[in-house]
């Protein structure tokens, strides 16, 4: 176009800054980076091969200098990455060159290199040390490096890494608390990247990763400390997940949330599930008292994110977030000395709700994947009860019965509206 | 400007990356020049599985030791273990502290857990794994496994400052 007279010089360079054609170019620019990473990575990995079959042979000052060495090469990617510029064609005037995708895959190298080499000098040294002292080595270094390359990639790696800090008490437990410390350092670059790059994979990656380990690593923290608190921790993890991923371009959180809620309910339905829970609340803690109260402010701000909602966000969201209701009444009844069975029972209904809520709104409003997970909750819920020993047979035989009649009754009562509509 | 910042920051956060290794490797690196060598006894293993993957499970005797803990020490807090040497040659056991010591070689170590009933205090070694060459590897296992002489078995470990590291392995008298 510039060639053709359509466009000047000045505004296809603007408009290459614009659309990030310097990083994207063509399709085939795009394979000959591919080709290019494949094959770094191939030599690299060439590279370390040989490096391990003469590992043994290396003397310890040898070792220590290649991991140096590791760590050295790596970060010259970074640093190259970011300071790469663009000469302008006709000013001559610099300005930086946006390479996310070196930008990216240099920022992993640098995450594994690092780790390797921390690892390495352990290994070379026979020095364990402790697992958490290692992560947070390893971690909190590269917290400014994922910023400064807004490597989204890389973030997610480090929060998944941050997995490793809630443990048990059989050795350093402060590392635990340090998770949350992790966690609230990538949430920034959380909350830039869906503003700035919404939809984009490597956001959806970010978002995934960051609710994943939020998610599992708040829920081992509260089993460590106040395992009384796991129904209302896990249930808000999931509904704060779901909530969190609404509407996003790739709707790959909300589809993992409500799973994992679904999961997490069935497992509550569970007599000696919640008889574990109610014996956690006999010996009540600081812990406990503390976690309460952030399932409180948790429930509350549940609420008011749906109070705020347009009301179809609110007819969607609605179905998951009752998950508190059973949540709450179980624990209240723990406290209440009151039966595991009843807590279990209060589950059953809301999994049953939530089942048959799902596969009849999205059979009226045709959106398939409601229906569907609305069935596999009920399936799920059948399933578990089926086999489930705590029921005598008779229950079990009754119960199944019943819920066959009941869909056998809504199958005529459809069929039969359905026909007066066509007519 | 932008871009100098973020260069800048780049630059710091990778020197502090470097400035970590380098500084494990020092530490390592004087503990074994400086450091108290001193011998520490192993405990024997179960013969099935010594060996994990490349690097020998170890076991110390001072593990455990009959020494009393005073108030300030909790179970996974971090103690000091005075050192000495008995007439076997081999490491032992003088003293607890809650703080390290003036003078004398000392670990600083994890308190599993104090058992009041026999007074044995239960300590987490930093260093409970040997790494060893892949062709060497059955031969050690072999040997560790066979329950050998106590005083010809143990870990050659250079003590300083708290810090133990190991500088080689001797099964059976043949050193690794």
């Amino acid at each position: 176009m510039v060639d053709t007279g359509v466009l000047d010089a000045p505004a296809a360079d603007r408009l290459r800054a614009h659309y990030h054609l310097d990083e994207l170019g063509s399709a085939a620019s795009r394979t000959l980076l591919a080709f290019a990473v494949m094959g770094a990575g191939l030599v690299g990995a060439g590279i370390a091969l040989l490096v391990a079959h003469n590992w043994d042979d290396m003397s310890r000052p040898q070792r220590a200098g290649l991991c140096f060495a590791l760590l050295v090469l790596a970060q010259s990617a970074c640093i190259f990455a970011l300071a790469r510029v663009r000469v302008e064609r006709h000013t001559g005037a610099t300005r930086p060159l946006r390479t996310e995708a070196w930008r990216e895959a240099a920022a992993v190298f640098l995450t594994a290199s690092f780790g390797a080499s921390l690892a390495l000098v352990s290994q070379t040294y026979h020095a364990q040390g402790e697992l958490g002292d290692f992560l947070l080595a390893w971690i909190v270094p590269m917290i400014p490096v994922v910023y400064v390359l807004d490597a989204r990639v890389s973030a997610g790696l480090l929060v998944l890494l941050a997995l490793g800090l809630p443990r048990g008490r059989d050795h350093a437990i402060d590392e635990g608390y340090l998770f949350h410390f992790v966690l609230a350092s990538i949430l920034p670059l959380v909350v830039r990247a869906r503003r700035v790059h919404p939809g984009e994979r490597r956001t959806s990656a970010l978002e995934i990763a960051f609710a994943a380990s939020a998610s599992i690593g708040g829920a081992l923290l509260v089993a460590r400390d106040a395992p009384s608190v796991l129904a209302l921790a896990l249930s808000l993890a999931f509904v704060g997940a779901y909530l969190a991923g609404y509407g996003a371009a790739r709707g790959v959180l909300p589809d993992l949330a409500t799973l994992a809620l679904g999961v997490t309910s069935l497992a509550f339905t569970f007599e000696s599930v919640v008889d574990e829970l109610y014996r956690a609340l006999r010996g009540w803690g600081p812990a406990d008292t503390a976690y309460t109260v952030v399932a409180m402010l948790g429930t509350a701000l549940v609420g008011f994110v749906l109070f705020r909602a347009p009301a179809e966000r609110r007819r969607d969201e609605l179905p998951y977030a009752v998950v508190l209701v059973p949540a709450w009444l179980v624990f209240g009844l723990g406290l209440a000395d009151g039966s595991p069975a009843i807590g279990a029972l209060l589950f059953d209904v809301y999994v049953f709700g939530l089942g048959l809520e799902r596969l009849y709104t999205g059979i009226a409003i045709g959106h398939r994947k409601r229906s569907n997970f609305g069935l596999l909750v009920l399936s799920g819920l059948f399933l578990v009860r089926f086999f489930d020993e705590e029921l005598s047979f008779v229950v079990r035989g009754l119960g199944m019965m019943g819920v066959g009649a009941a869909f056998l009754v809504m199958n005529a009562y459809l069929g039969r509206r359905d026909m007066e509509g066509a007519r | 400007m932008m871009a100098r910042a973020r260069l800048f920051v780049l630059v710091v956060a990778c020197l502090a990356q470097l400035g970590l290794v380098v500084r494990a490797i020092a530490d390592y690196e004087t503990t074994l020049a400086e450091g108290e060598p001193l011998r520490f006894a192993l405990a024997p293993v179960d013969p099935v599985d010594p060996f994990r993957g490349r690097y020998v499970a170890l076991r110390f005797e001072l593990e455990r030791v009959r020494l009393p803990v005073t108030p300030e020490m909790g179970a996974a807090d971090w103690v000091y273990l005075v050192l000495g040497v008995g007439e076997d040659g081999l490491a032992e056991a003088r003293q607890l502290r809650a703080g390290p010591p003036s003078d004398g070689p000392y670990l600083r170590l994890r308190l599993v857990y104090y058992d009041a009933v026999d007074g044995v205090a239960h300590l987490a070694f930093p260093f409970d794994r040997f790494y060893a060459e892949e062709s060497k590897a059955p031969h050690i296992e072999r040997l560790y496994g066979s329950r050998p002489d106590r005083e010809r078995t143990y870990a050659l470990v250079r003590v300083r400052g708290g810090q133990g590291v190991i500088e080689a392995l001797v099964v059976d008298g043949e050193r690794f």
